[in-house]
């Protein structure tokens, strides 16, 4: 994959939460933007966390 | 991708204020980062990193895909492993810190902090307590610095090796998946960026790796091997990183590299180093090797490859460490000049960043 388009792909994944397309999506997905929330969400749903630093110059 | 989104708790973080830097360290001159971890914040895996050709050119889906689906089978394994494996953890250290304890940076910043000002600060705070060293400038090496180049659609198996260093005859092969360094387990290429980054010089490197051998059945044989490290491993291309402005390196001059016209005029083709000297600033650099305002320098030492005037400045800081002789040759007045003096002390005024 062309890299300008990994980025689109990478913040993408950042944006899916936001946007009318995204909102099916986000009945099965959401970003948490609380880190102590989202390890409290690991811990009952057994799954790892996916931490994402974005940094927006 | 999706489906394996969904197999994790995702979380985004935009800006850096509050966040522990001890567990989140990363190369923060980049613009994205990412960290797999358990519910405790064990970190498994690190992933993202760039040169300075591109931002994105060392990431792939692809890559990004395969430390994915590693980090679920090593989280799955953990699951059932009581007590947990900490030799599947990446180390952390044991205090944990924030930007906000930079002294600096809380002194003189104020809102939303960004992951270069965190670098920026940490330059200028270490000049400030004089522990400024110059490797500080040099994180997250490159694995082609230790002469590995890995396949980007996989991230952490070796493409090809360097024959001229010596890692090219430690054993390894292409095809080799790097799997550990030192006590770092590796699922992409920025876990091995962040080994090397923190690697103590003083030991050997010791790198474990797994060989497939077609007709054998998993596991693949484990293969361990020590890494001799060349000459300057650390050093890499600085001119993309925005905290190159804060390191305290007294340059003593403003300039810029000439344009097509300016060259034309100057009889300069096209792939030689030209940067004009604008104007003269203080002590520093210029000021011990004799620039003046006007100067076209055209080579530095032995390199006269075209630069910009980051790279140019880039390449001063991988050459040359304080009382190093600086060598250059000039465009004077349309006549060549050879000039020469030492590099400056590190110094710096700045206590604050842009």
């Amino acid at each position: 994959m062309p890299s300008h388009r990994l980025t689109l792909a990478l913040t993408g994944m950042l944006l899916a939460a936001c946007g009318s397309t995204a909102r099916a999506q986000n009945a099965l997905f959401r970003w948490h933007d609380n880190m102590d929330r989202a390890a409290a969400a690991a811990r009952d749903s057994g799954k790892p966390l996916f931490v994402v630093f974005r940094c927006v110059r | 991708m999706k489906a394996l989104r969904a197999r994790f708790e995702c979380v985004r973080v935009t800006q850096m204020n509050g966040v522990d830097i001890a567990r989140f360290e990363f190369d923060y001159d980049t613009t994205w980062a990412a960290f797999f971890l358990d519910a405790d914040l064990n970190v498994y895996s690190r992933y993202g990193g760039r040169d300075s050709d591109s931002a994105e050119g060392r990431m792939s889906i692809e890559s990004l895909a395969a430390t994915m689906t590693e980090v679920l089978e090593v989280h799955e394994r953990q699951k059932g492993h009581a007590p947990a494996d900490a030799a599947n953890w990446q180390p952390v250290a044991q205090e944990s810190t924030t930007p906000e304890a930079i002294p600096l940076l809380a002194q003189s910043h104020q809102g939303c902090i960004h992951c270069h000002q965190i670098q920026e600060y940490r330059l200028l705070q270490a000049f400030h307590d004089k522990q400024f060293q110059r490797n500080l400038l040099f994180g997250y090496p490159l694995p082609e610095n230790i002469g590995l180049r890995f396949d980007r659609a996989h991230g952490h198996k070796i493409e090809s090796l360097d024959e001229a260093l010596p890692v090219a005859r430690t054993g390894l092969k292409a095809g080799d998946v790097i799997t550990r360094v030192g006590d770092v387990p590796i699922h992409s290429e920025m876990d091995l960026r962040w080994a090397l980054h923190r690697h103590d010089d003083r030991r050997p490197l010791k790198v474990q790796a797994q060989r497939r051998v077609a007709g054998r059945t998993n596991p693949p044989p484990s293969i361990e091997v020590e890494i001799s490290l060349p000459e300057s491993w650390r050093q890499t291309d600085l001119s993309w990183r925005k905290s190159l402005r804060s390191v305290p390196f007294p340059l003593g001059f403003l300039g810029y590299a000439l344009g097509r016209e300016e060259r034309a005029k100057a009889d300069l083709p096209e792939n030689v180093l030209a940067i004009r000297v604008v104007s003269i600033r203080g002590a520093g650099l210029a000021e011990a090797v004799g620039l003046r305002k006007g100067d076209v320098i055209t080579a530095l030492a032995d390199r006269r490859q075209s630069r910009t005037f980051d790279q140019f400045k880039s390449d001063l800081l991988r050459d040359h460490a304080p009382g190093d002789r600086v060598r250059l040759k000039v465009l004077r007045e349309g006549r060549g000049q050879s000039l020469e003096g030492a590099f400056p002390d590190w110094l710096t005024t700045d206590i604050a960043v842009p």
